[in-house]
């Protein structure tokens, strides 16, 4: 009996702290809804008429939403060509037996340490004297520079956890070693393809500072955008609550879909 | 040397000797292409004097900026902020973080909802993290000093408050990152075997005995690896801050990220921001060289 109230106890205690930690997002969906006035009311409100304005302001006159579909468009390009150039190399790491096999891995892990300042600098420099700031190629470049790594080590502990007999069997049966990856390597590692891939959209979509940096208005994406709607005459919440919510939700339901790979795929593959 | 078409087939199918090379070579190539050449090209820009909004009066200067770099006050205070920052940071993300791992652990209704929850508020845009604080931090129409006010605080104007910003920060920073260092230590709780735990039930040991001498050991793998990765990404931490205060009031909120951020595109003194970042570059090689032999010596 003492067990089950201290259960229960634990529980409610838990349950509050979720709530606190899922509260801001919240927020941010209430406050979307909100006109203006009951964005700056106070005591802040939490029942209130519902409008639609804000989101109708936004997309109104089509800037925001061509900023987001940058977004879709870089994050989806710098996602394929990491995975067009890491998936052969994570297969490689997990098949053969290599000279120097983690010293590579490690390097490409240590992409993620360098200083963002230092990477960006040298590519904002070169760009600017080829002309490639504000151009999507520019972006997807050093976009891959991170979605890459992640790849690259998701991908190489899936493929180590497929069996190598199911290969070998077909290759006995006289395929090559290029159509036993395609036909049965690909297909059994399907769900890690798609979840590394998720998870590098993710990454992408989220991005900040490099797009800051190296875009202007042609390729602007979304998470720079959004801090557009902070202006000299104050910040515009409602706007910029529903701008919010449209970056966020895909991630969200991304986030959701691939929940199982997600902490594997934060920790590089370290925790399974 | 021209290749016999048998050749090319084994080149084409990977049926050969030099398949793991062939496969690893263009991310290699690439690599050192985004990687290497950047690293030396911001070593040479750090030598150099060398202004955005002067180009033409662009030359070396051998050690100039790094000289200077060790005089300016600026970039120690923006040192000490990051080291505030990220000791502060990791050290109430991984206490909560077990906190709420061991709480988790337990079977209870709706775990998998819960967990769900946790992962949100870690997959957020940062820079949307940032706005929905500043929109709670509101001095004016904020719910934090709103709540605060109905429990008997008085207001504060968190953001721009030179002593309140760097902590409004890295409470955020604890908000977004908590839950993540839960969920890895939550998959080593969930990794425990049970033989130890019966053994030390049998030997009459206390929760808190079991929790110090076999919990703490067995899932110190996941909360290295939370750890390390915590370290890496608030070294180089920008968004939320960004967002925020833009490393102010003043320089209060300045990290060293932040600092270097606003030498070369603000103040447009790339050569010196290049000395900045090739300085955080090596702390950070030093830093987790020492690490990770301190994490392989435990």
């Amino acid at each position: 009996m003492r067990k089950t109230g201290r259960h229960l106890l634990l529980n409610l205690l838990l349950w509050a702290i979720l709530i606190l930690f899922v509260f801001p997002l919240f927020w941010l969906l209430l406050t979307s809804f909100k006109t203006r006035a009951d964005a700056f009311s106070f005591p802040p409100k939490f029942i209130f008429t519902p409008t639609y304005d804000n989101y109708r302001k936004v997309l109104e006159d089509g800037t925001f939403l061509h900023y987001y579909w940058n977004s879709v468009k870089i994050s989806f390009l710098s996602t394929f060509f990491s995975l067009v150039l890491a998936l052969p190399a994570a297969y490689a790491l997990a098949r053969f037996p290599m000279r120097k096999k983690e010293d590579f891995a490690f390097w490409v892990l240590s992409t993620r340490m360098a200083p963002p300042i230092m990477v960006i600098l040298p590519f904002y420099l070169v760009f600017k004297q080829f002309n490639m700031l504000d151009t999507t190629l520019g972006l997807v470049l050093v976009y891959m520079t991170f979605s890459l790594s992640f790849i690259l080590w998701m991908m190489r502990s899936y493929f180590e956890s497929i069996p190598v007999d199911l290969e070998e069997a077909a290759r006995i049966d006289g395929v090559s070693r290029l159509n036993a990856f395609f036909r049965v390597t690909i297909p059994l590692s399907a769900p890690g393809i798609a979840a590394s891939c998720i998870f590098s959209f993710i990454m992408s979509w989220n991005e900040f500072l490099y797009s800051l940096i190296l875009t202007g208005d042609k390729t602007k994406t979304a998470t720079v955008a959004i801090t557009g709607f902070i202006t000299f005459e104050g910040i515009r919440w409602g706007e910029v609550a529903a701008a919010g919510i449209m970056i966020v939700l895909p991630v969200l339901v991304f986030g959701i879909v691939i929940q199982k790979y997600l902490i594997q795929g934060m920790t590089m593959g370290g925790v399974k | 040397m021209k290749l016999s078409a048998g050749r090319w087939r084994s080149i084409l199918t990977l049926e050969t000797e030099a398949a793991p090379k062939l496969l690893v070579s263009p991310i290699f190539i690439f690599l050192i292409a985004v990687t290497v050449f950047p690293t030396i090209y911001a070593v040479v820009t750090s030598l150099q004097h060398y202004l955005l909004s002067e180009p033409y009066n662009k030359h070396f200067n051998g050690l100039d900026n790094y000289r200077y770099m060790f005089t300016d006050s600026r970039f120690w205070g923006s040192l000490k902020t990051t080291l505030l920052f990220m000791s502060a940071s990791i050290f109430f993300e991984m206490i909560a973080g077990v906190i709420l791992a061991l709480l988790m652990s337990r079977k209870f209704a709706g775990s998998g909802l819960a967990k769900t929850i946790f992962l949100l508020p870690t997959i957020t845009t940062p820079v949307v993290v940032g706005l929905i604080w500043v929109m709670m931090f509101d001095p004016q129409f904020g719910i934090i000093n709103y709540i605060l006010g109905r429990l008997g605080f008085s207001a504060q104007s968190w953001l721009s408050g030179t002593h309140s910003a760097i902590w409004a920060v890295i409470g955020v920073d604890v908000w977004e990152w908590t839950p993540y260092v839960a969920l890895v230590a939550l998959a080593g709780l969930q990794s425990l075997p049970d033989e130890p735990y019966e053994a030390a039930t049998v030997d009459g040991a206390t929760s808190l005995q079991k929790f110090w001498h076999l919990t703490l050991p067995l899932i110190r793998p996941y909360l290295v690896i939370a750890f390390v990765f915590r370290f890496m990404d608030l070294f180089r931490w920008f968004d939320t801050i960004y967002v925020m205060t833009k490393g102010g009031p003043g320089t209060a909120t300045e990290t060293l990220n932040m600092f270097g951020y606003l030498t070369g595109f603000n103040f447009m003194n790339v050569g010196y921001a290049a000395s900045i970042g090739i300085t955080m570059l090596l702390i950070i090689t030093f830093v987790s060289k020492f690490v990770i032999n301190l994490t392989r010596k435990g």
